[in-house]
C-alpha cells in the first residue's frame, strides 16, 4: 500500500503516516478479538473443571453462539446499509408459529409449511423495507411497530385456533421428513462415533446408549450459523453487491449519485434478516418439537447488541460479519459459562449492558484513528 | 489553449426556463459548450446557476426548453438520463461515500467483477484490475493518494475532489458539470483541483462549472456566462474580458448586449 508508482506521494499528504502496527489494529473485528480472547480466558481458568470444555459443554455454548450467530449476519448486513430491524426476535416466534400451524393444525407436510412460512416471513421483510425506503421514516420505528404486530399474531394466533399459547408434536409430523432434516438434524454422526470409540469424546457408560458418544452429531443448527456467517463475509467482502452495501448505509446520497440502487439494497437486507430470523426459528421448532408464542423474545436486541460488539458503526457503513459472529460467540460462551462457572443467571443482563458500553467506546476510538483523529 | 477547443458545440441548450408557480428562476436561458472547453457559469446569489445545472441533468423537471448533444436533441428527465447521455454532476459532498476506500469509490455503482465463473455467478469483484487501472489514471491526472485502500474520509476536500473528478475520467464521462468545486477548499487545494479540471480537456472532458471565484474564471476557464436574476446576462470570451468587467455584469453595473 506504499506509494510504489508515485515516490512523491507523501511530502503532500494531509494523511498523517500510521504505523502498520495501528494500522492491523484499527479494524472492526478489533473489539470481537479482543473480546473473545478476554472471555475465554477468563472462563479456562475459573471455570475450566467445571464441564464447560468437554464435548457436551462445548456442544452446549456452541449452540448458544449460533443461534446468536444466525441473527447477528442479518442484523449485520442490515446495519452496515445504514437500516436496524428490531422485529427479529418477534420474527423469530411469528415464524415458528406459522410452521407448527401450518404442519400440526393444517396437516400440511413439514417441507410445505416451512417453505411457505419461509416466504411469508422473507415477505414480511421486503414490506418493513419497503415502507423504510417508501417513506424515509427511521427503520428503527417501522420495525418497531412490527416487533409488536408480530408478537401480537404469534400470541393470537394459536390462542384462537389451539386454545394455547405453545403448539407441540411437531416432531412427530417431522419424522422422516428431508427439509425438516435439514433444520433439525445433526451431520458428521460417524466422525462422533468415531471420536467416541477412541476415547477423545466421552461416551455414555451405562443404559440403552451405552457406548454411544454423549455428543452424537454436529446439529445443523451450528452448520447454518457458520454457512451464513461464510456466505455473509464473502457477499459483504468480495462482491459487487457487497461495496453496494457499504455504500447504501455510508452516504446513500453519494451512493445513488454513484448509481448504486440504494433502495434495492435496503429492501433486500431487510429481506435476508428476516430469512436468517426464519432460519432460526425452524432450527429451534425442528429442535424442540414445539412453537411457542413468546419465543425470540428480546432477540432483535441481542442481536444488534453482537453486531455492535463486532464493530459494526450504528450510522451504517462500517461493519464486519466476522466481527458480528465473534459478537455472538462472547455471547453465547457468557451466558453459558456464567452457568457453569454457578454464577446467578441474572448477572448475564449486566454483563450485557457493560460489554455493550465498552464495545461502543473502543469503536468510536477505532474509528477516531481511521478518520485522522478529527 | 485555446486552440485546444475545437469549434463543435457538444451540447446546445435553447431556452431552458424554470417557473416555480409564479416565480421566475430561470427564464429563456441558452446556452453552448464547445468540446474541450471550461466554461465558466457565474452569477450572484439567486440568479439561477444551480437551477440551469439541475434543469440540465434533469435534477429538476424544466418547464420549458431543448436540449441538444451534438447536434441530436436528448430527452434529459432524470439524473439517470443525464448520466446515460454522458454527463456526469460532481457534488462537493455528494460525489464519494466517506465510509468507503478511494478504490472501492473509484468504481462505485460499476465495479469490474472477475471474468469467470464465480464474477458471472455471483459479482466476485476483479480488484487486481481495478486497483491497477486506479493507479494508471491516478498517475496520469497526477493525483497524489498515497493508500488507495484508506477510507475517503482520511483525506482532505482537495483530494477527495481530485477523486471525484478522476471517477468521470474513468467512466468516459463527456461533460463534467462542477457545482462550486473549490468551495470548500484551501489555496493550495484549490489551485491543485483547478488544474485538474483544466487538464480534464486532454482526457476528452468538456466541463461546465459554477463558481464565484473571479480568479479561476480568470486563469481556468476558456469561456464565461454570466446569469442575473435567472436570464443569461452576457458570454464572453475570457480572453477579453477582465476582472471588473465581470463583476460589473453579475451585478448589473455593466448592460451586455452582445449575449
Amino acid at each position: 500500500m506504499t506509494s510504489a508508482t508515485q515516490p512523491t506521494a507523501n511530502s503532500d499528504e494531509r494523511v498523517k503516516e500510521i504505523s502498520s502496527f495501528r494500522n492491523a489494529l484499527i479494524r472492526p473485528e478489533l473489539g470481537g478479538i479482543v473480546g473473545t480472547i478476554a472471555v475465554f480466558t477468563f472462563f479456562l481458568l475459573f471455570a475450566f473443571d467445571s464441564g464447560m470444555f468437554n464435548s457436551q459443554g462445548i456442544m452446549n455454548w456452541s449452540q448458544i453462539s449460533a443461534q446468536f450467530m444466525i441473527i447477528a449476519v442479518g442484523a449485520c448486513l442490515l446495519m452496515i446499509a445504514g437500516e436496524f430491524d428490531l422485529s427479529v426476535g418477534s420474527m423469530i416466534g411469528f415464524a415458528g408459529m406459522l410452521i407448527a400451524i401450518f404442519s400440526v393444525t393444517l396437516g400440511w407436510p413439514v417441507w410445505l409449511a416451512i417453505i411457505v412460512t419461509f416466504v411469508i416471513a422473507v415477505s414480511i421483510g421486503a414490506l418493513n423495507g419497503f415502507i423504510v425506503v417508501r417513506t424515509g421514516l427511521p427503520s428503527f420505528i417501522v420495525t418497531l411497530a412490527f416487533l409488536f404486530i408480530l408478537r401480537g399474531f404469534a400470541i393470537y394466533l394459536p390462542q384462537t385456533i389451539e386454545r394455547k399459547t405453545i403448539i407441540g408434536g411437531v416432531s412427530d409430523v417431522a419424522e422422516g421428513d428431508w427439509l425438516a432434516a435439514m433444520f433439525g438434524g445433526k451431520i458428521f454422526t460417524g466422525f462422533f462415533q468415531w471420536m467416541g470409540d477412541n476415547g477423545i469424546i466421552a461416551v455414555f457408560e451405562r443404559g440403552t446408549r451405552k457406548g454411544q458418544p454423549v455428543v452424537e452429531g454436529l446439529p445443523m443448527l451450528i452448520v447454518w450459523a457458520i454457512g451464513l456467517v461464510i456466505v455473509g463475509h464473502i457477499i459483504l467482502t468480495k462482491t459487487k453487491f457487497g461495496n453496494w452495501i457499504f455504500a447504501a448505509g455510508g452516504d446513500s446520497e453519494a451512493a445513488r449519485n454513484s448509481g448504486v440502487p440504494v433502495n434495492k439494497v435496503k429492501i433486500l437486507m431487510f429481506m435476508f434478516t428476516a430469512f436468517c430470523a426464519t432460519v432460526l426459528a425452524v432450527c429451534q421448532v425442528m429442535e424442540f418439537g414445539s412453537a411457542g408464542a413468546d419465543r425470540g423474545l428480546l432477540k432483535e436486541f441481542e442481536a444488534i447488541i453482537a453486531v455492535v460488539i463486532g464493530g459494526a458503526l450504528l450510522t451504517g457503513g462500517y461493519g464486519s460479519v466476522i466481527g458480528a459472529a465473534l459478537g455472538a460467540l462472547i455471547f453465547g460462551v457468557v451466558q453459558q459459562g456464567l452457568f457453569f462457572a454457578g454464577v446467578e443467571s441474572s448477572l448475564f443482563r449486566v454483563f450485557l449492558g457493560l460489554i455493550l458500553l465498552g464495545a461502543v467506546i473502543l469503536n468510536t476510538y477505532i474509528r477516531r484513528i481511521i478518520t485522522g483523529e478529527r | 489553449m485555446a486552440s485546444q477547443i475545437g469549434e463543435k458545440t457538444i451540447l446546445r441548450a435553447r431556452g431552458v426556463s424554470k417557473h416555480y408557480g409564479g416565480v421566475v428562476a430561470l427564464e429563456a436561458v441558452d446556452l453552448d459548450l464547445r468540446e474541450g472547453e471550461v466554461l465558466a457559469v457565474v452569477g450572484d446569489n439567486g440568479a439561477g446557476k444551480s437551477t440551469l445545472i439541475k434543469a440540465l441533468t434533469g435534477a429538476i423537471p424544466k418547464t420549458s426548453g431543448t436540449i441538444e448533444m451534438d447536434g441530436q436533441e436528448v430527452q434529459i428527465n432524470s439524473p439517470t438520463d443525464a448520466k446515460a447521455a454522458g454527463i456526469e454532476t460532481v457534488y462537493q459532498d455528494l460525489a464519494l461515500v466517506n465510509e468507503l476506500s478511494i478504490s472501492k469509490n473509484m468504481f462505485l455503482g460499476r465495479e469490474i467483477v472477475r471474468d469467470d465463473i464465480l464474477g458471472r455467478l455471483f459479482g466476485t469483484l476483479d480488484f487486481g484490475q481495478m486497483d491497477s487501472e486506479i493507479r494508471a489514471l491516478f498517475q496520469k491526472l497526477d493525483i497524489r493518494i498515497a493508500d488507495i485502500y484508506r477510507e475517503a474520509e482520511a483525506f482532505s476536500g482537495g483530494q477527495r475532489q481530485a477523486v471525484a473528478l478522476a471517477k468521470t475520467v474513468m467512466f468516459g464521462k463527456r461533460i463534467a458539470i462542477l457545482d462550486e468545486p473549490t468551495a470548500a477548499l484551501g489555496v493550495r487545494e484549490s489551485k491543485m483541483a483547478m488544474d485538474l479540471v483544466r487538464s480534464l480537456k486532454d482526457h476528452g472532458l468538456s466541463v461546465i462549472m459554477i463558481t464565484h471565484n473571479m480568479q479561476h474564471v480568470m486563469n481556468y476557464c476558456d469561456r464565461v456566462m454570466v446569469l442575473r436574476l435567472g436570464r443569461l446576462a452576457a458570454v464572453r470570451d475570457v480572453k477579453d474580458v477582465d476582472g471588473d468587467t465581470l463583476v460589473g455584469l453579475i451585478t448589473g453595473a455593466t448592460e451586455d448586449k452582445a449575449a
